[in-house]
């Protein structure tokens, strides 16, 4: 008989510790899953089913309120959004015009904004706020409030009025309403315009001075020094610029409903003239207002699929041009 | 295959039949489906209690009171029948709560645009069977007119609740200063008489306007229904007529006219600037912006209260000048009641429902509270103001038996819908051969039409 297993002997530290781990690694797996469980149920309705259930409809002839059988149509709906609908093009097109004119527009103003913020010595934290005061207003409330300074007849019609120009017709005119938009996106600038003046504020000093002393002009240095520093951000705010202009909605939506308050909502959206007829505006009436539910479903599946694309596209491209300091490239 | 694959496969495949099993939005049962025993509620009986659910899409503080004054007169003389009457709810709303599987009993909609499309997919119950259990003769209480935008394929799917008649108000005074003894009957007499109306400022401005016919302006979008020209949406065989009825270049070319007379950066402005302010104290008409206008009969209401002392008359808008003698039509449309067609309580809600579009004193304290036309022979044969000359003028466009509603689709509100962008491209200058255009669009219209029978 020996007696080792009756005397205890006292651990190291770093036993205890490991004990510990392996106490830990041994938690029985339902009450992990236990603790998740709120964010595991939500996820899997609001988030898995909703997405899968979708990707199913798109399939189908589903009308939202019908109690017709749902039937399987293969690929219909998909041949039917290229080859039955000149409202889908229309969408298309207005959708690219915003991605290509808009996002790059948001980003140079927010790029310059946040330049200028960089030279104010005095009171700086005050212009800084006044400039990022309205990306804190609500999308809507920022849209009804273009709409009423931009009425044809409102006061900044009136102002130009007084100077002698004859303003236009802005959400009114179908010529006008998108560049309408792109001023009510540039007024909202500032969440992008604090990142960018952030990263600004974060490049070497060193750097500038160092091409003080090469005799580099401002323009040199802003460049081949902030362009380059700045550039995660750049990337950032045109990916993601992109991204949300592709499902760009509720601004287009209420400026369109308001710009025409007499048609019911079904005719005012992408009013006037279908200017304003956005991707995600056109999926909004299919789905709600024709109640086409198995159309829009495709619809939001291509849009998936086009932005998954473009993003991946624009992240392989992003290497050529993007600079991470204290990367390896 | 490998392990992870299987998992992957396993679960969309899951995800798939869930999704296939909550697809139908309350079951299934079929279009239509016809109550199998349908018996009416007589008003001598009891009954059990019973609560039934009203949605409306009226917002408005006066028409909500007249509904709930209703409402509650009924709950008196009916002490069984408890309401709970919810305002503000439209189509998309009635569509997602049945897709749900929890819809109201009741549904009062703003407009007609949706009876086919609810009808064919069996969303709404069809009356026919109550109506006649509860000896309701539809062709005897109801005008033709109204009828038409409530019937689908020979399903009474819904009954008019108030109707809305369309034409032009004229100012008097104007009229009189250039010397134009009445309204124009046809578009060649509108021609003229706009050209005489119109006061230009030396600008090349325009002061006052004859009538601004532009298609998304206002109420402008009924003009160009079909029933001025006498065409419809639809032949025989349900196919759309706009590449065959040259009734539809008539009226676009008239359109055209003005807006050419007046230019189009013009025609704009005024769009722009009084579109938001159709309803109110600002509306061009009533400021003498301009000389006519065409709207619905609720806008007699809405003078009296912004400008009483405005000498105007009402007429219906004019006809093509070959087809004189149909002076007088005008389209008609109006609210519409749709019992759901997986109510618990078919014979409750139809009970309701019978309260509200066929008694006399509802319909007509609603109708003075709203400014729309009653809806059944009845309550126009007796209502207070149907001897306004203004008023007379629209009850005779919703009597004469050439006013009508566009034909109702599967498609809802798609094809007309899809018609108002057309026209909104026509005016943008955007599309030059009309002809052949509306052939092109006639194609569209089938298309959206096939897709929606399923085929």
């Amino acid at each position: 008989m020996t007696s080792v297993a009756t005397r205890p002997v006292a651990p190291a530290r770093g036993g205890v510790v490991a004990a510990h781990r392996r106490r830990a690694s041994r938690t029985p797996w339902w009450v992990v899953v236990a603790f998740l469980s709120p964010f595991l149920v939500g996820l899997a309705l609001f988030v898995v089913y909703p997405v899968f259930a979708t990707l199913y409809y798109s399939f189908t002839n589903y009308q939202a309120g019908s109690y017709l059988p749902t039937q399987w149509v293969g690929f219909r709906n998909y041949r039917d959004l290229f080859t039955q609908s000149t409202v889908f093009w229309e969408a298309v097109r207005n959708t690219l015009w915003m991605v290509i004119i808009m996002v790059p527009l948001q980003t140079l103003w927010a790029i310059f904004t946040a330049v200028i913020l960089t030279r104010i010595k005095r009171g700086a934290v005050v212009y800084r706020t006044i400039f990022f005061l309205p990306a804190m207003v609500p999308i809507v409330a920022t849209a009804l409030a273009f709409i009423v300074m931009l009425n044809p007849v409102g006061p900044l019609n009136s102002l130009l009025g007084h100077v002698g120009i004859t303003g236009p017709g802005w959400f009114s005119d179908a010529a006008w309403a998108k560049p309408s938009l792109v001023l009510m996106a540039l007024w909202t600038v500032g969440n992008v315009m604090i990142l960018f003046l952030a990263a600004m504020l974060d490049v070497p000093t060193t750097l500038y001075e160092a091409a003080d002393i090469d005799g580099a002009s401002a323009w040199q240095k802003f460049w081949h020094i902030t362009l380059p520093g700045i550039s995660p951000v750049i990337f950032f705010s045109l990916l993601t610029g992109m991204i949300y202009t592709f499902q760009y909605f509720t601004e287009a939506f209420v400026a369109s409903g308001s710009a025409n308050p007499v048609l019911s909502s079904n005719q005012s959206i992408g009013y006037p003239q279908d200017s304003l007829l956005f991707y995600t505006t056109e999926i909004y009436r299919q789905g709600f207002q024709y109640f086409k539910t198995g159309y829009a479903s495709a619809m939001a599946w291509l849009l998936f699929v086009v932005i998954f694309i473009c993003t991946v596209i624009f992240i392989r491209g992003s290497k050529r041009w993007v600079y991470y300091a204290g990367a390896t490239r | 295959m490998t392990r992870r694959t299987l998992l992957v496969t396993a679960a969309i495949g899951a995800a798939a039949l869930l999704a296939a099993a909550c697809t139908t939005g309350g079951g299934g049962g079929g279009a239509n489906p016809t109550p199998t025993v349908a018996t009416a509620i007589s008003t001598n009986a009891n009954h059990a209690p019973t609560t039934i659910t009203v949605w409306t899409f009226n917002t408005l503080a006066k028409e909500v009171k007249a509904f709930r004054d209703d409402l509650d007169r009924l709950h008196v003389k009916y002490p069984w029948l408890t309401v709970k009457f919810v305002p503000g709810k439209d189509d998309a709303a009635y569509a997602k709560a049945v897709a749900a599987g929890s819809p109201p009993d009741v549904f009062i909609s703003t407009a007609p645009d949706y009876v086919g499309q609810f009808c064919h997919n069996g969303t709404v119950l069809d009356m026919n069977a109550y109506l006649k259990a509860a000896g309701i003769d539809v062709a005897k209480t109801f005008p033709q007119a109204s009828l038409v935008y409530t019937q689908y394929q020979g399903h009474q799917c819904a009954l008019p609740l108030l109707t809305d008649a369309y034409g032009i108000y004229y100012n008097k005074a104007m009229f009189a200063r250039v010397g134009i003894a009445g309204p124009p009957k046809t578009f060649s007499e509108l021609i003229s008489d706009v050209k005489k109306l119109t006061v230009k400022n030396p600008d090349g401005s325009i002061k006052t306007f004859g009538l601004v016919t532009r298609s998304d302006y206002s109420s402008n979008n009924n003009i160009y229904s079909g029933v001025q020209t006498d065409s419809k949406f639809y032949d025989g065989q349900g196919k759309a007529t706009f590449g065959t009825d040259p009734g539809w270049q008539k009226i676009l070319e008239l359109d055209k006219a003005l807006q050419d007379f007046y230019g189009a950066g013009n025609v704009q402005k005024y769009v722009g600037r009084y579109q938001p302010h159709t309803d109110d104290a600002s509306n061009p008409f009533v400021t003498g912006a301009a000389a006519m206008e065409y709207d619905g009969e609720w806008h007699v209401g809405e003078i009296k209260d912004e400008a009483p002392s405005l000498d105007y008359g009402v007429a219906a808008f004019p006809v093509p000048d070959d087809q004189v003698s149909r002076y007088g039509v005008g389209n008609t449309q109006g609210t519409v009641l749709y019992i759901s067609s997986h109510t618990k309580h078919p014979q409750e809600a139809f009970f309701a429902a019978q309260q509200l579009t066929t008694d006399t004193t509802f319909l007509n304290t609603l109708a003075d509270a709203v400014s729309n036309i009653p809806s059944t022979f009845d309550s126009l044969a007796r209502w207070g103001q149907a001897n306004d000359p203004h008023w007379t003028q629209f009850i005779a466009i919703f009597k004469n038996p050439g006013s009508y509603y566009k034909e109702l689709t599967a498609a809802g509100g798609e094809d007309a819908t899809t018609w108002d962008q057309f026209k909104q491209n026509y005016e943008a200058g955007k599309i030059t051969d009309l002809p052949s255009a509306l052939d092109k669009f006639a194609k569209q219209i089938d298309s959206i039409n096939k897709q929606a029978n399923g085929r």
